[in-house]
């Protein structure tokens, strides 16, 4: 039986290779995705860890534990104890690689009288064990040299605090041992941390004012000895970041989390990261199942057509079988065994492939556009292997159960079904058809009704409905069944209109597409669906990349925005008896000088986000002010056409000629309930807790309303009193710098510039930092976009999107071949007919290239069209996964014209290689065979 | 009359080898002379593999000779290339073949009217379909496709698609071959009335003994070679 099956693979060896194939691609899709979305999850958790330790300028990872002893009687070995049971307890339920383990124990502060009696300060005494490893002795030893007295160390910053010098003793008389003898310490080094590349300093605790630091057997003596107050301890133990994924950080959280329960004094630095990423774990997880669902539903939609294909040519071979009293369950065992084999060699091969596929798809910078770079953390996965068994699994049984249709049949049973002509009607299919459309659409009517609350859910991390996401498929399949529908009334149309007119050749044609049967459908459905679904890709990868962008460059406002860091000067006012601080501005001049070569234009933007705007009555608080210099900021500040009414230029020139002109945003008038012309309030107050100006209050006329402005977003989101996760309005109103400058004084601003082509942001920062000024913050609009482009989201999207555009097209390469090739094949008895009757070869041809052109090119444009309309008609709803928040520059659907172009260029290189296949078919046609082989 | 006019086809020496790799040619037909009488029904009688069909297919312009010549109405087929072969099939002969051949997603109606626009016939279509299948029997079919028929049925259709563009001849293979008996001998009535009353010439083979008696000239043919002549008169 073996024999059999194997000579039955071998005999339809183009057809079973398609089928491997389908289950080769299957297999690696299914086997990448735990490889693809545990790589991508731990991307995340890597990006989020290295991100906190950038921002927070800290070790991301670190569990550590403060306690206070009051009881007096500790004991220091107690202590010590108690610290490395902790220790302990950490290391055996926390399976991460320690990176550093450190304590400090202190006494609290005792007041130290100076030996020469000029001096006495609160000092404390601490002991970090370890230490000497990790220290710079700046001048000095280690070593006590005087019996009796402790040796003690200091940092510069406790020496200019305490004004102590090396040498000083130091006595503290609170702390006496059982002879009533104070306490006596000599300062005999002084000490700074090692920048040794370690962690032992990562929190600076030596760092703090009036802190002495003793060797650890003058501590055990203090604690063990003398009389004290409180003893502190702070124990801290990094953790490898490195060595945290996806697989073992929920462990890692539980047991953080199960500390904390026991013990409140436990603290950590990563939890609330942990949280955030759990969110965006199930995030992560639903973009990878929503975009993966297509593409799988489409493998197995093009293996059921290699099946149905394979299926009807050995349909007579079943049927004999059946006849020769073979039962179902046999009939359907060789199939499974055959099925089996392709199985076993798909997973050989999926495997490999599902890796590299996995590798792809990390690769991609945007859509379609690959990257050399490092995607180590994409490794293979021992999951990869259940899953591969999974999907041979379901392809063997998906192959298998058609053949229980077949093998129903005797070989009688089979010639007299054969003989059934299949009726459906017309109309019949065409409610269908519609009606599943119509479904679709009211499916997404409904989703678009609901896209507040979903962009809600989705930024509370809510799960989406799937068939949100899964009505796309089945528009795409409605749009595909009715496309085909009206595309056969066409050809029906033409034919009729020409029915007495057209020749031989033309006439068979007509007649084959409009009576070519289910088979010739199912590819044409099968060429919309894939064609459909490559655009869709394309267009909604698009769509997020473009409107992310534009986003992003729209919040920023310029090329590069930089903040520099303004001192607050005081003076005493002896009237009011207080101290004034008052912002005196920084040399503007400077950076011109500096930065002529790099920047093209530049300008002094005030931004203040809690603005008091009023007008007749009414009030808005937090409302965002820019002032600005208008012409300026017209040449450095960008902003896309066509979010206003008006272009903002001429915003910008309404208020310039109106030295206390203001420009409002459209809701912050609606709100006030005012307009063009009226007057109105703006209060600002001073950052400064004493300021010469506290508060102080504008007046000025409104001269312009706008929708839109460089950096002004409309809305945020948060939660509201009642604890609920709201959209809230974001009012705006600009002003004139001169004005600001001459009511408020001088306030810290911001400097937005508009760099020259190929300038960098490090090259303005080390500019800039180099002439001695000291930048707070900066933000680049090149650097955002890039980090925009690399962040796991938009990454595993933009992945996932060019692999179901690839596969795609490789789906409806082949699929479309496998077609052409096996209709020849099956028709060759026709065509011998054909030619015996005298067409010519040209004419057979001509014949061919029609049916292509009126079946399968007419299939490719509809699917164009399809994936043109579901683009427009569902980017919307499907874009709320990823641009879930409304903002001033509404989502549009992106076309992207290029990847249309490369989707048609394939579809026509496609019809070629198949017209030139059938053409060579057709030439080695030997006409006197396929009669004969009709006769057999 | 002269010999062209009385001899539709005029067949001398024909041999047809095939290459079998490794071996000598297998010669399928070893020198053959033959002469098809016009407005006849001929039949090449021989058992299966004896040549027959090769024979027909070589006459019938859809093969050609290896050796020798064929003459078709005055015209020397062995010569003629392949665009004339086929101006001849499409326009001077008709076909009925043992698969029948009909086309399956065309009714009865549909696989005739092919036909006539392959010949680009120039009369009325619709009265010549419904006259050549009122001639096979089948008048009331016209809509029928090829799966909606018996096997004779499909036969008549062959039969009526053959002749409906008036050909000079009509080559058929084993056209009895898949059908029963009554079938069979229903469809060479329809061959001797076509010959009878239209005057068109046939050529047919076959194996069945039975129907021998229906045939005007009877060419039995064994290993490549043509083994007797008869001629029954009427």
């Amino acid at each position: 039986m073996r024999t059999y099956v194997i000579q039955k693979i071998k005999n339809k060896k183009i057809l079973n290779l398609c089928l491997l194939l389908g289950i080769v691609l299957m297999i690696a899709v299914c086997s990448c995705t735990p490889m693809f979305e545990r790589g991508s999850l731990d991307k995340l958790l890597q990006r989020k860890l290295e991100e906190k330790m950038v921002e927070e300028n800290a070790y991301p990872v670190s569990l550590y534990r403060i306690y206070v002893d009051k009881s007096k009687e500790m004991k220091y070995q107690t202590l010590k104890d108690s610290i490395m049971k902790y220790k302990n307890t950490w290391d055996d339920y926390i399976d991460i690689p320690s990176m550093n383990f450190q304590y400090i124990i202190r006494l609290s502060a005792e007041k130290a009288n100076h030996s020469f009696g000029t001096n006495t300060e609160w000092i404390n005494i601490g002991c970090i064990p370890g230490m000497e490893e990790h220290i710079d002795i700046l001048s000095g030893t280690l070593e006590g040299d005087e019996s009796g007295i402790y040796p003690c160390y200091m940092t510069e910053r406790t020496m200019d605090v305490c004004n102590y010098m090396e040498g000083d003793i130091l006595t503290l008389d609170g702390m006496q041992d059982a002879s009533g003898k104070p306490l006596k310490l000599k300062v005999m080094a002084i000490i700074k941390e090692k920048n040794d590349g370690s962690y032992f300093w990562h929190k600076h605790i030596m760092e703090e004012d009036k802190l002495l630091l003793v060797p650890e057997y003058a501590m055990e003596d203090m604690i063990d000895n003398y009389y004290h107050s409180d003893v502190y301890y702070e124990m801290n133990e990094l953790y490898d970041y490195r060595s945290i994924n996806s697989s073992n950080v929920d462990d890692l959280k539980y047991y953080i989390e199960e500390f904390h329960k026991q013990d409140a004094n436990i603290k950590d630095s990563v939890l609330q990261l942990f949280e955030e990423y759990a969110a965006d774990k199930s995030f992560v997880s639903t973009i990878c199942w929503v975009l993966e669902l297509p593409i799988i539903m489409l493998m197995f939609a093009f293996i059921y057509m290699v099946v149905s294909q394979i299926l009807s040519m050995e349909s007579g071979e079943i049927a004999m079988l059946t006849s020769r009293g073979f039962s179902r369950l046999q009939v359907m065992g060789l199939y499974l065994r055959q099925s089996g084999i392709l199985a076993a060699i798909g997973c050989v091969l999926g495997l490999p492939l599902g890796y590299l596929l996995c590798k792809l798809a990390a690769s991609t910078d945007g859509f379609l556009d690959f990257a050399i770079k490092d995607v180590s953390i994409y490794h293979a996965r021992w999951m990869m292997i259940p899953y591969a068994l999974g999907a041979a699994v379901i392809c063997m049984i998906f192959i298998t159960i058609p053949v229980a249709f077949y093998a129903k049949d005797t070989i009688i049973q089979r010639r007299t079904r054969k003989n059934t002509k299949a009726n459906t009607k017309v109309i019949r299919q065409l409610a269908f058809n519609i009606g599943m459309l119509g479904i679709s659409l009211y499916l997404l009517y409904n989703f678009n009704a609901r896209r507040g609350d979903l962009s809600i859910k989705v930024l509370t991390g809510g799960r989406l409905d799937p068939i949100m996401f899964l009505n796309l498929t089945f528009f795409l399949f409605a749009c595909g069944l009715l496309g085909l529908q009206i595309l056969h009334g066409v050809v029906r149309l033409v034919y009729w209109l020409g029915r007495r007119r057209w020749k031989p050749n033309t006439y068979a044609s007509l007649l084959q597409i409009i009576r070519g049967g289910s088979k010739s459908q199912f590819i044409a459905v099968f060429l919309i669906f894939t064609v459909s679904m490559g655009i869709v890709d394309a267009n909604v990868a698009g769509t997020i990349n473009t409107n992310n962008e534009e986003r992003t460059a729209y919040n920023i406002g310029a090329d590069f925005i930089l903040n520099e860091e303004w001192i607050p000067k005081s003076y005493k006012d002896s009237q009011q008896r207080k101290t004034v601080r008052y912002y005196v501005e920084p040399d503007y001049q400077r950076y011109s000088d500096l930065l002529s070569d790099k920047v093209d234009n530049m300008t002094r933007v005030v931004r203040d986000k809690d603005v008091k705007v009023s007008a007749s009555g009414a009030t808005a608080t937090g409302c965002m002010m820019m002032a600005i210099n208008t012409k300026e900021f017209g040449e450095t500040a960008d902003l896309m056409d066509g979010l206003n009414d008006t272009h903002w230029y001429n915003l910008l020139n309404e208020l310039a000629v109106n030295g206390t002109g203001i420009l409002v945003s459209e809701n912050l008038a609606q709100m006030l309930n005012i307009s063009v012309g009226d007057t109105i309030k703006y209060t600002r107050t001073s950052e400064l807790s004493s300021s010469e100006k506290s508060e102080a209050t504008a007046v000025g006329i409104v001269c312009g309303i706008f929708k839109a402005w460089p950096s002004y977003e409309q809305y945020s989101y948060g939660y509201n009193e009642a604890g609920e996760y709201v959209m809230n309005q974001n009012y705006g109103i600009v002003v004139n710098y001169a004005n600001e400058k001459n009511v408020f004084g001088d306030t810290p601003y911001e400097i937005w510039m508009r760099l020259k082509p190929g300038v960098g942001t490090q090259d303005i920062l080390n500019t800039v930092e180099e002439a001695g000024i000291t930048v707070t913050s900066s933000k680049s609009r090149e650097d955002t976009i890039v980090a925009l482009r690399n962040s796991s989201v938009i990454q595993i999207t933009n992945g996932l999107f060019t692999l179901s555009f690839l596969i795609s097209l490789v789906l409806c390469t082949i699929g479309f071949l496998i077609y052409w090739i096996t209709s020849i094949k099956q028709r060759e008895l026709l065509f011998g007919i054909y030619r015996a009757m005298g067409m010519s070869f040209k004419e057979v041809n001509g014949m061919l290239m029609l049916e292509q052109i009126l079946s399968s090119l007419l299939a490719g444009i509809l699917g164009g069209v399809s994936g043109m309309l579901a683009s427009l008609l569902h980017t919307g709803v499907l874009s709320i996964v990823y641009l879930p928040r409304r903002h001033n520059i509404a989502l549009h659907t992106v076309i992207d014209g290029l990847n249309l172009a490369r989707f048609m260029v394939v579809l026509c290189v496609m019809i070629v290689v198949c017209l030139v296949v059938m053409r060579n078919q057709i030439k080695k046609l030997n006409m006197i065979q396929a009669i004969k082989m009709g006769e057999d | 009359m002269s010999y062209i006019d009385d001899n539709i086809i005029v067949g001398e020496n024909i041999k047809r080898a095939f290459p079998i790799a490794g071996r000598e040619d297998f010669y399928a037909l070893k020198g053959m002379d033959i002469i098809i009488p016009r407005g006849r029904l001929t039949i090449l009688k021989g058992r299966s593999g004896s040549g027959k069909t090769t024979l027909m297919n070589i006459i019938g312009a859809l093969d050609v000779a290896t050796e020798g010549n064929v003459h078709f109405d005055g015209e020397n087929l062995s010569t003629m290339k392949e665009r004339d072969r086929e101006r001849l099939r499409r326009y001077e002969m008709g076909y009925v073949f043992q698969s029948v051949g009909l086309i399956p997603i065309m009714s009865a109606y549909e696989n005739v009217d092919f036909g006539l626009r392959l010949a680009d016939y120039k009369e009325n279509h619709d009265e010549r379909i419904r006259q050549c299948l009122d001639m096979v029997g089948l008048g009331d079919r016209l809509l029928h496709v090829p799966q909606e028929m018996s096997g004779g049925e499909q036969q008549r259709v062959a039969i009526a698609r053959a002749i409906a563009h008036k050909p000079k001849i009509i080559y058929a293979d084993e056209p009895t071959g898949a059908l029963d008996t009554l079938t069979g001998l229903s469809v060479m009535k329809v061959f001797k009335e076509l010959v009878e009353l239209e005057g068109i010439t046939i050529v047919m083979t076959t194996h069945d003994p039975n129907l021998m008696e229906f045939g005007d000239v009877v060419y039995e043919i064994e290993d490549g070679e043509i083994i007797g002549r008869e001629e029954h008169t009427n």
